[in-house]
């Protein structure tokens, strides 16, 4: 929950520009709570509205693939687990 | 609990607050390692209590706020399984989990609505969820487990 808090704001910033392409990388985080899929679902939606893309980095992070999944956010928002295939779907 | 205690209960009394939220998950994993958790069982707890305490700051109203919420940590034995349970004692409102209706997965990411995804995020996570009315109060119970010889 205050992770979330943290990084709302500059997520939004980042998410904002026309035509942005955007890799979230969840490699790292410990767990996905809903309140950060609710950052992401808005900053997907904003993104999108204004041309761009934005997709997710899970590499072997189970816990949080398994929760994209669970509240089928796995199926709006690409996502993938190499940085490769990641940065792939964002330019395309 | 269900099962035979195996370790002492930890208990520990926070605010509805985030400061307390992340207190509280430094307390959970603590109290877990002491009693031999498993690590991806502290995880899945750890992410039900985040969830829990966000659906008590977000949807427990005023009693919620002001009062202070109680959390319980039991590990125990039962049959082939070890098993955790995390109970969160609070004042909000009460509730009853068998009236939440889940959202349809969206088709797209434009018909997508963000919230009410914690329950759902906690009846995956957890081998067990359930709840009941102790002294006027809520009282959630969040129960893992695993296999004896993990």
């Amino acid at each position: 929950m205050i992770g979330t808090e943290a990084i709302t704001m500059k997520f939004a910033s980042l998410s904002a520009a026309k035509g942005r392409r955007v890799i979230v990388d969840l490699r790292e985080v410990t767990f996905l709570a809903s309140v950060a899929i609710r950052e992401i679902i808005n900053n997907a939606k904003a993104v999108a509205r204004r041309d761009g893309r934005l997709v997710l980095l899970v590499g072997d992070n189970d816990l949080v693939a398994k929760t994209l999944e669970t509240t089928g956010v796995g199926t709006i928002v690409p996502m993938f687990a190499t940085e490769r295939e990641a940065l792939e779907a964002a330019v395309a | 609990m269900p099962g035979e205690p195996i370790f002492p209960a930890a208990a520990l009394t926070i605010q509805a607050n985030a400061v307390d939220v992340g207190r509280s998950s430094v307390w959970l994993a603590s109290e877990c390692e002491e009693r031999d958790v498993p690590p991806d069982q502290i995880l899945r707890l750890d992410l039900c209590l985040n969830e829990a305490l966000a659906n008590v700051i977000n949807h427990g109203g005023p009693g919620a706020l002001s009062c202070p919420v109680l959390l319980r940590l039991s590990v125990g034995r039962s049959g082939e399984h070890n098993l955790a349970v995390l109970s969160i004692t609070d004042s909000g409102t009460s509730f009853d989990l068998d009236d939440y209706v889940p959202r349809p997965t969206p088709g797209s990411l434009l018909d997508a609505q963000p919230g009410g995804l914690g329950l759902k995020m906690m009846r995956t996570f957890s081998d067990d969820l359930d709840y009941c009315r102790v002294e006027d109060r809520n009282q959630l119970r969040i129960t893992v487990h695993w296999p004896h010889n993990v």
